[in-house]
């Protein structure tokens, strides 16, 4: 070897910084918005990520798994993560309380392309809790108004309970400058006087022109390849549609292989992809 | 660190050997290959006696030195209140490492091929710091082949001819070795037990240029078109050998234990009795493993033994040469050696580069 590896390693790769849950609100009866504030608080000035990062959040002794940031790129003080309990971990987390201190990896991975889509269009489609990763987009479009141009939001949900940051939703909603619509699965509770079906049902509700447009999708697995069908016939060129994936993670920095699609780690490559580049490789879409 | 100056070739005599694995033995923890009944393991040499350089394969490749099956990664005390241990603390490096160097003695090609697929694919976006720790602390000797083994296909692999990351390489000559000095550690090493070597003749130089020149043309070459694999799988992703792959395979992760290429680790975390603290522990994992690719809420990427062999290939043969430009498998024949299903490497390549229907 010309030069020994370990000269290269990088700190930040895994290194655990300790952070305090300094706020929790409940979103549905199984997902928590938590607030995080580093214990070290010049940790909590350097931190910075771009919309669409997740972090690696650390409950020791039960684990450790990734989550999309949540909360406002542009907001130094604290930022959130929006989880929802289903596995060993999140059950955990959900019985953790406020001063709480939890052990968060990051931020990793490649974001949504905000450079890119200044001055553009943007079309955002979430699915369920993958409503989560896009909210910081959200979030930065809505602060710097005048950067970016039209603004429409499609989100869907199973029912109307499990609808996440219902006061925002009822913002954007009545706001002038975004077009937002969303819709449930199935309404068992009769409480629900909008769309029912599934994501692409909204395609009829809302006019997409395919003109300097950019769309910012996320959702779960199956839902992708019926939302891509709808962009396709609007129109809209492979390269400016944006998919964030979810895998299996165990590391984060390109080590463990479990995130692989293709020859892309989803957690360094990605885990916002554009269509174009994921369509190419194998099991991602 | 290559050599300033090309240390010329030297002999060392077989009979030579025990000691001077013995006297290495005093200054590093010393691993080779050793008999275990009818098969031959990497283990802790205590004594030069113990060596079988004369072994065909092992069981588990040398990996286990570098990447071990189960490791350590950060160290956390619950109680009075959470304290973590980073790995990368200078404060810390003893519990990464204890600062004892080790040495591996008589590494054959194919390993050799797989350390050095994995100092590049463990180096792609962020250097992985626990195998990089050990990388840099082992010192390697390789020892060529001059007999193939059963299921082995390295020549087809590109693997035979490989001495890059090993120290120094031996070559069986006779009744001795004959050394090339290939880094300034292994100059060191000689340099240490240099009243064992004696300098090579032109004749033995010769000699030996023959027996390697002469080897190519006794090692099997199954696979005359491996590197044209990425293509072929292009083709045959959807053919139907998946689906009779699968119906054969157990999905037991047999295969990639023993894959010297294979690098894949889960995360658990293990709290001790008293529960004051504990450690997050990496483990080897197997893509052929059904949760492998399981995600929270239940939605499993590969959920059918198909999905799961199919995947294992194509990260080998297709993934793997398209980040770093190297096929990840050496053609050991560990996997076709191990798996309880009788799946051959060989044939299942062959079958590929058939188009896979």
């Amino acid at each position: 070897m010309t030069q020994p590896i370990t000269s290269r390693l990088d700190k930040h790769a895994y290194e655990f910084n300790q952070a305090r849950i300094v706020r929790i609100t409940p979103q549905t009866p199984d997902t928590n918005l938590y607030t995080f504030e580093y214990v070290d608080p010049q940790r909590q000035k350097q931190f910075s990520f771009t919309p669409g990062q997740f972090m690696l959040l650390s409950v020791f002794g039960h684990g450790e798994a990734p989550f999309g940031i949540c909360s406002s790129p542009n907001n130094q003080d604290s930022f959130e993560l929006c989880i929802r309990s289903v596995g060993k971990l999140t059950n955990v987390l959900q019985n953790q309380h406020q001063g709480s201190v939890v052990g968060l990896r990051g931020p990793f991975g490649h974001g949504w392309p905000m450079d890119e889509v200044k001055g553009k269009n943007i079309v955002i489609i979430g699915g369920g809790i993958g409503l989560v990763p896009l909210r910081p987009a959200i979030l930065d479009i809505i602060e710097n108004r005048d950067d970016y141009g039209k603004l429409q939001i499609m989100y869907g949900a199973r029912c109307p309970e499990e609808l996440l940051f219902k006061d925002e939703l009822y913002i954007w909603d009545n706001r002038r400058d975004i077009e937002y619509v969303a819709t449930v699965d199935r309404d068992d509770e009769h409480c629900w006087a909008g769309n029912i079906g599934v994501v692409t049902v909204l395609f009829d509700r809302i006019t997409i022109s395919p003109k300097d447009t950019y769309a910012l999708v996320c959702g779960p697995p199956i839902m992708y390849k019926f939302v891509m069908r709808e962009l396709e016939k609007i129109g809209l060129p492979d390269d400016r549609i944006f998919l964030s994936l979810e895998r299996r993670m165990k590391c984060g920095v390109g080590h463990c292989s479990h995130c692989l699609v293709g020859s892309k780690f989803v957690c360094q490559d990605g885990p916002v992809l554009s269509y174009k580049e994921a369509k190419t490789q194998r099991g991602a879409v | 660190m290559a050599p300033k100056k090309k240390t010329s070739p030297l002999i060392l005599k077989k009979e030579d050997i025990p000691n001077f694995v013995s006297k290495l033995t005093q200054i590093l923890t010393v691993y080779g290959p050793v008999a275990k009944k009818s098969q031959f393991i990497f283990d802790t040499i205590t004594d030069g006696t113990q060596l079988r350089l004369d072994y065909d394969t092992t069981i588990l490749p040398p990996k286990k030195y570098f990447i071990p099956p189960e490791e350590e990664m950060v160290k956390f005390s619950l109680k009075p209140e959470l304290k973590i241990q980073n790995p990368l603390d200078e404060k810390n490096t003893e519990s990464l490492w204890n600062g004892k160097r080790f040495l591996i003695f008589g590494i054959h090609s194919c390993d050799l091929t797989a350390i050095k697929f994995h100092d590049h694919i463990l180096t792609q976006v962020y250097p992985d710091p626990y195998r990089a720790q050990r990388r840099d602390e082992g010192i390697i000797i390789g020892v060529n082949c001059l007999t193939p083994c059963e299921d082995g296909f390295c020549k087809s692999a590109g693997a035979l001819n490989t001495t890059e990351t090993a120290d120094l390489m031996l070559t069986e000559l006779n009744n001795s070795y004959y050394v090339d000095v290939l880094t300034t550690i292994g100059k060191e090493i000689v340099d240490y037990c240099k009243t064992q070597f004696s300098s090579a003749t032109q004749q033995q130089v010769n000699q030996v240029k023959k027996i390697i020149a002469h080897r190519a043309k006794s090692f099997p070459d199954p696979l005359k078109e491996f590197q044209k694999l990425p293509g072929q799988l292009e083709d045959s992703y959807e053919g139907e050998m998946w689906n009779r792959l699968g119906r054969r395979c157990f999905g037991c992760g047999a295969c990639t234990m023993v894959c010297p290429t294979c690098f894949c680790f889960d995360v658990k975390d293990q709290i001790e009795l008293d529960t004051t603290k504990g450690s997050r522990v990496r483990k080897w994992d197997s893509c052929q493993l059904v949760d492998f690719a399981l995600v929270a809420g239940g939605h499993n990427f590969r959920p059918t033994i198909p999905s799961r062999v199919r995947y294992r290939i194509y990260h080998k043969f297709w993934i793997e040469p398209e980040q770093i430009n190297q096929i990840g498998c050496v053609g050991c024949g560990r996997c076709t050696h191990t798996c309880p299903a009788d799946i051959d490497m060989i044939e299942l390549l062959t079958e590929i580069e058939k188009g896979g229907n």
